[in-house]
């Protein structure tokens, strides 16, 4: 296993510091990094399924909700999901922006292609379901901060106790 | 052009399963296995132990919220009865 850890006079190792970024950005992958294998793919499995099961349950506007800002902070944690489902909901702000105006000013759209339109327009909303992802995503990111604070723990006090 | 399939990851739920939001509270139950599972994996020494008390976690969490929604019923239930 290797030791990335540090002893009383010298800090944690540079690869140590790595760890905590990387579990920043990989869920997991600083336990992984440190040797914590077990931990470190319970945790990559968990969080991922977590925010997968979020963006699943709530689409991807699930991701920054508009009214409540707070939410983006913490799935902005989750690291790289984030990152590439934050990609995806611009773009696809961006297309439902585009058939709006389609709606507004292509008068040449025939009538069934508007109400298909207009339905799906319609159906990206349900805002119940979409809280529950939104947390989903949000808890995911929360836990994820967890974990690069346990990880930069371990790297800092290797002889740590079991803590109840 | 299939503007009304379901897009998984991209659409809600909803929209592939309509009365879904009848039963949102149901989707905290995998959410609370989530966050029990890694808090006690930041927590335990062995990971032997981790289900077991993950699990206790999870019973603690659910009977503490029930008494929460029990009592703040009761006291909406108090408080439109007698106010």
């Amino acid at each position: 296993m290797p030791d990335h850890t540090s002893t009383s006079t010298d800090g944690p190792s540079a690869l140590g510091y790595a760890a905590v970024a990387l579990s920043w950005l990989i869920p997991g992958s600083g336990h992984l990094l440190i040797g914590q294998r077990g931990r470190g793919w319970l945790f990559l499995i968990t969080i991922h399924l977590l925010f997968g099961g979020g963006l699943l349950i709530g689409g991807i506007h699930a991701m920054n909700p508009p009214e409540q800002p707070i939410w983006s902070y913490t799935q902005l944690l989750a690291g790289w999901p984030t990152l590439l489902a934050n990609t995806i909901a611009r773009r696809q702000t961006e297309t439902e922006a585009e058939m709006r105006s389609q709606l507004s000013n292509n008068y040449q759209l025939t009538m069934v292609e508007r109400n298909a339109m207009t339905r799906q327009l319609n159906t990206m909303y349900a805002p119940q379901i979409q809280d529950v992802g939104t947390v989903y995503c949000g808890l995911a990111g929360m836990l994820n901060l967890l974990l690069v604070f346990d990880v930069l723990v371990r790297i800092s006090s290797p002889a740590r106790e079991d803590a109840p | 052009m299939t503007l009304l399939a379901y897009r998984p990851f991209i659409d809600p739920l909803q929209v592939a399963f309509p009365h879904l939001s009848d039963y949102w509270m149901l989707f905290s139950l995998p959410l609370l296995i989530g966050i029990c599972l890694v808090y006690k994996g930041t927590k335990v020494a062995d990971l032997s132990h981790l289900i077991h008390d993950a699990a206790k976690m999870l019973i603690q969490i659910i009977v503490v919220m029930t008494l929460a929604a029990v009592a703040v019923y009761v006291v909406y239930w108090a408080m439109c009865t007698w106010a």
